[in-house]
């Protein structure tokens, strides 16, 4: 038994006595498992998972999201600043820098990355934040080392939309396959793997200025089955495991030759909500029952979310408070708490509004039986879990809960066209720390404003407070006034609960022993993020085969 | 002989991609005769009971010509017609007998089907007598059996029977004994023989067996590439075979030739 | 044929035990112990819990129950659909037989996964389970008549160009009764061999839809569903033995669909 609890915090705060430089050995080869093979591996068109760790690992930005701290740390540039009351950034680069191939790194580069990612005419995901409906984003370079870039207008939290963006060579002949990163692909096999070896010219020294990255390379292997990858990990073919399911982790415990990983609580979280179209194709008397804020806590209080943490999780998951997880340091509002199980609360609240119960059948107060379908993917074991526990606990409370599982197509067109659904549980994948990247999910004229999209003007009262709160921390720049804007709408939300939120899952992986200098967090790339720190026990002495 | 002929026909018939079969083909039948029609395999003989019964086209052919019984052109009938006079005026006896019962349907069944397809009376009587006609038992337990517990002799027994069920006026037995040992052989041929006293039955008696169709039959007439290239009595056709053909037929004949050294010394 | 008679009352005793489900299973096949998660054979629970706390016994009887009612009568659909299309290829004509081929060689080559998606879309939400499972294998059954078919094209043609048949011809026996009493009869012993086929075949397919969750929804367990769980269960095939109980599902399909196999290798010679 070899779990390690890494409390985010403290993990925050460790700098390694191990990384006295005696002790650390390079060389030797990462090994790992990615589910698909990148679509595209130019890093501005990346548009998957693997394709954006790939991205990661090979070239540079100009500032990075430390995953432990949650704070945006200097990388290419070693300074900036924020003017014109936050629509403008400026960075100060690091001198002498060079690319892979030993081509010079300089503010030219900054501003033809930037304008190429400004050009309409290239398709890419990472573009989207720096393409704004009105105005043009504007970039210069004031000299070698200074670049200035200017938006239209103020937008929250700047800094983060340059973490993830990677600097491309302005003048290399080899265009996009050279960068900045710790590593660069030596082979790669279709369908197979994808090898890379270390940066020669990469600019990050340790304190004891020894070259960075400790490791040689890593190897990445492509295989969509996690069963097999889990064997290979247990045989000691591969070094690391993440995105682990708790039966998958839980059997891992038990391996004394494999350190377990628990990062923690992550950003996503299961949820579910009623349809409140107004026009959706459902009962009246059902859209009365969906419309009313007694319900819908009702019905989250008549939801024992620890029994799903326990049963459904093996307790490797939080009830969760709102749509912010507690991990996520800065945002979280700390007043918020996962809701009880409170049943005879709920039948209580229920009565109130004219529900009764008729033997064994919740009545409302028109007569109608209490009863509706939820919606779900297909194919998630997990999901179809918690979906019998809510049958379970809400035919307790005399409400006939059907489950209906539909194919992922189907499932959006019902619930993002035709509206014909009652209820929907869904898991929501969340990787922005800043409610910035909620602002469609929050307005009530958002498209994926999920219980009712594309309000013209919003339905409710609360609606139009929460409107009001977000555009609000969206002007704002100061961080504890947007801060005190986003805790009014978590709090809103909670109290009105038109999402009922059930289950912050725990990020779960696993890592071989003589793996070193892991500072493994809840955000991706989980394990990774730091590779250029991470070595091996054994340097490259043997190779485990 | 004066009478108009039961049945006469000229024919010509022939299966697609085999091209003709029967190449004007002109034979008379008259009333309670037994004719003989004998010829090597793939002559056309069954094309020929075939066409008379108008059922040339279920096994792909086609046939032209006239097919005159009782002075009606069965040529120019309608199905309908043609139906009821099929097993009761016209039927058919073929060479096997097993295939040719309904493996899921009783021996007694079977009987009554030949009956009602005719009839709406009772047939229970006419059955009975039949089966004695037949040599035939007629306990319960043997009309309760089906086709599979049948003997091959037994079978072709209950398909005469079936044949003769409504006293038809012509009998198409086409190679009746093929299928049988050479003792049951002689019995079918002595049943068919008093039918054709008792009942007064004309057949069409189909053969490549010579000496068979020699002790039935009244005339035989020779079948060979697509006409008739010979008829007359058995004795006239062995003594006096006129055709090439009718010689080797004659001469193919084990026993004969032997006493054909007899008559005519080396 | 004792074999088949001791075949027969095995199957017919399994019957009356799942029928009887109600008093032989220990709980309902829903109730959640969730102080009881996953837990191994005792006398409360004599196959052990599921994830979710619920009596393994009672989800097998009921699961069983479910499939054995429902592959049967999908079986009868698509058998009675290949005795109607594989008749008509049979008896009309060229044409027809031709675009019927057509169609079934189509519809043996849908991806009929794809099929059964889409009408699982299409279907109203509210419909209670015991509909979407009937819904289910009504499809099924709709979409297993092609294999069928041809055999039965196959066999009908063989009994239309066969001797009794000619000899009922020569009979005068009316069509009518030809197809009543020397067709029909004889298609029938072909029908009962390709029902005999084809009902393995839809209760496999039924846990194949389930393995991939599109059959029998919560909490309702069908042989898909329990054998679903098994999946993630690699640690109880790697050492069945001391995980017995976890192999019930596996071991009662396995044995069922080889008994009906057995069973129906009835003595040839009827055709
Ligand atoms: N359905 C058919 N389609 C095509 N050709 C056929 C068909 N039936 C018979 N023939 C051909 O027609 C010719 C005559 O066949 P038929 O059966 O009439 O001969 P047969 O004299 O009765 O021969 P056997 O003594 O073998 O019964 C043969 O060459 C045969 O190959
Ligand atoms: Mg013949």
């Amino acid at each position: 038994m070899s779990l390690i609890l890494i409390p985010f915090l403290l993990a925050a705060a460790a700098t390694p006595a191990e990384l006295s430089a005696s002790k650390i050995l390079t060389g030797g080869e990462l090994r790992f498992v990615l589910p698909s093979e990148p679509k595209t591996l130019h890093p501005l068109q990346v548009s998957d998972e693997s394709g954006e760790l790939i991205r990661y690992l090979t070239s540079g930005s100009l500032v990075r999201l430390n995953r432990v701290s949650q704070k945006i740390e200097p990388e290419l540039a070693e300074s900036w600043k924020l003017g014109d009351n936050g629509a403008q950034i400026t960075f100060q680069l690091r001198k002498g820098l060079k690319y892979s191939d030993g081509s010079p790194f300089d503010s030219a580069d900054v501003v033809f990355t930037i304008q190429k990612l400004l050009d309409k005419t290239m398709v890419s995901p990472a573009a989207e934040s720096f393409r704004p409906e009105t105005g043009t984003v504007e970039v210069k370079a004031l000299g070698a080392t200074t670049v200035v870039v200017k938006f239209p207008s103020h937008v929250a939290g700047v800094e983060r939309l340059f973490s993830g963006l990677s600097i491309l060579s302005s003048r290399s002949p080899k265009k996009e396959a050279v960068g900045l990163g710790p590593f660069v692909i030596a082979e790669s096999k279709a369908g197979s793997f994808l090898r890379m070896t270390r940066n020669s010219n990469y600019w990050k020294k340790d304190s004891n200025g020894r070259q960075l990255p400790y490791l040689d390379g890593i190897r990445v292997e492509f295989q969509r089955n996690r069963d097999i990858e889990l064997l290979r990990f247990q045989k000691g073919e591969l070094d690391l495991v993440s995105n682990l399911e708790p039966e998958a982790f839980e059997k891992l415990k038990t391996n004394p030759a494999v350190t377990s990983l628990d990062l923690g609580t992550s950003l996503d979280a299961t949820q579910l909500w009623f349809n409140q179209v107004p026009t959706a194709p459902i009962g009246a008397y059902k859209k009365e029952w969906f419309g009313s804020q007694a319900f819908r806590l009702a019905i989250s209080e008549s939801i024992n979310r620890k029994d799903m943490a326990r049963v459904v999780y093996h307790g490797f998951g939080v009830p969760a408070a709102g749509s912010i997880s507690p991990s996520n340091i800065f945002w979280y509002a700390n007043e918020l708490k996962a809701q009880e199980f409170q049943p005879k609360a709920a039948l209580a609240r229920l009565q109130k509004e004219g529900f009764r119960l008729d033997g064994e059948q919740l009545k409302d107060k028109g007569g109608n039986l209490v009863e509706f379908t939820i919606v779900t993917n297909t194919g998630n074991k997990v999901r179809e879990r918690l979906a019998a526990m809510i049958q379970a606990d809400l035919r307790q409370m005399g409400i006939k809960v059907t489950v209906a599982a539909l194919d992922f197509p189907s499932l959006i067109e019902r619930i993002m066209r035709t509206f014909n659904y009652e209820a929907c549980l869904l898991g929501v994948v969340n990787t922005d720390l800043d409610p910035s990247s909620q602002m469609n999910f929050w307005l009530s004229s958002g498209s994926s404003h999920a219980w009712n999209p594309n309000q013209k003007t919003p339905v409710t009262s609360w609606e139009a407070d929460i409107d009001k709160w977000m555009r609000l921390q969206s002007k704002e720049i100061d961080p504890k006034k947007r801060k005190a804007a986003f805790d009014k709408v978590q709090v809103i939300a909670a109290l009105q609960s038109p999402i009922i939120y059930l289950i912050n899952k725990r990020t779960l992986g696993a890592a071989s022993p003589r793996v070193k200098n892991l500072k493994p967090a809840i955000l991706p790339p989980h394990m990774v993020w730091n590779i250029e720190e991470i070595y091996f026990a054994e340097g490259a002495g043997k190779v485990a085969k | 002989m004066g009478l108009t002929p039961l049945l006469s026909l000229y024919l010509t018939a022939e299966y697609p991609g085999k091209g003709t079969v029967l190449n004007g083909v002109s034979l008379d039948v008259q009333a309670g005769e037994i004719l003989g029609l004998v010829g090597q395999s793939g002559s056309g003989k069954s094309t020929l009971a075939l066409s008379i019964l108008r059922l040339l086209h279920f096994k792909g052919g086609s046939d032209s010509g006239s097919i005159l019984f009782r002075e009606t052109d069965l040529m120019k009938a309608s199905e309908k017609d043609m139906r009821k006079l099929r097993g009761k005026d016209i039927s058919l006896v073929m060479q096997s007998p097993l295939a040719s019962l309904n493996p899921s349907m009783t021996v007694g069944n079977q009987l009554l089907e030949a009956w009602r397809a005719h009839s709406k009376l009772d047939g229970t009587q006419v059955i009975m007598e039949t089966l004695r006609q037949v040599s035939l038992s007629v306990d319960v337990a043997f009309l309760n059996r089906y086709p599979t517990q049948l003997s091959v002799g037994l079978a072709q027994r209950v398909l005469i029977a079936m044949a003769v069920l409504h006293k038809p006026a012509l009998l198409l037995a086409d190679e009746p004994t093929s299928a049988l040992d050479a003792l049951t052989q002689a019995e079918i041929l002595e049943l068919f023989a008093r039918l054709n006293r008792e009942n007064a039955t004309a057949m069409l008696y189909v053969s490549h067996d010579l000496l068979s169709v020699a002790s039935l039959c009244h005339r035989i007439a020779i079948l060979h590439e697509g006409r008739i290239v010979e008829q007359g009595e058995p004795k006239d056709i062995f003594e006096n075979p006129q055709h090439e053909y009718t010689r080797k037929l004659v001469n193919a004949v084990p026993t004969l030739r032997f006493k054909s050294r007899e008559l005519i010394p080396a | 044929m004792k074999l088949r008679r001791i075949i027969a009352c095995l199957l017919i005793g399994l019957a009356v035990l799942l029928l009887g489900a109600r008093w032989v299973a220990p709980h309902g096949y829903e109730q959640q112990f969730r102080d009881f998660i996953a837990a191994s054979p005792t006398k409360e629970f004599p196959l052990g819990t599921d994830a979710l706390g619920r009596d393994r016994l009672a989800r097998l009887l009921y699961g069983s129950r479910l499939s054995l009612l429902l592959a049967p009568a999908a079986a009868a659909v698509s058998v009675f659909l290949a005795a109607l299309i594989g008749g008509l290829a049979a008896f009309a004509g060229k044409r027809w037989e031709r675009a019927i081929l057509l169609a079934t060689d189509l519809t043996l080559s849908l991806p009929w996964l794809f099929l059964i998606l889409t009408i699982r879309g299409a279907m109203p939400l509210d419909v209670q389970p015991e509909i979407s499972v009937l819904i289910t294998f009504l499809v099924l059954g709709l979409l297993g008549w092609a294999g069928p078919a041809r055999v039965v094209r196959a066999g009908v043609k063989k009994i239309i160009a066969s001797d009794f048949v000619f000899q009922a011809n020569a009979m005068g026996t009316p069509p009518r009764r030809i197809f009543f009493h020397y067709i029909l009869p004889n298609v029938r012993p072909l029908l009962f061999a390709q029902f005999w086929i084809s009902l393995p075949v839809f209760i496999l397919s039924e846990a194949n839809l389930g393995a991939m969750g599109l059959s029998v929804s919560e909490p309702m367990p069908s042989w898909g569903n329990l054998l679903r769980e098994l999946e993630s269960q690699t640690s109880a095939l790697e050492h069945p033995l001391q995980n017995w109980w976890l192999l019930a599902p596996i071991v009662l399909l396995v044995g069922v669909v080889s008994l009906l196999q057995v069973w129906q290798q009835r003595p040839k010679g009827s055709l």
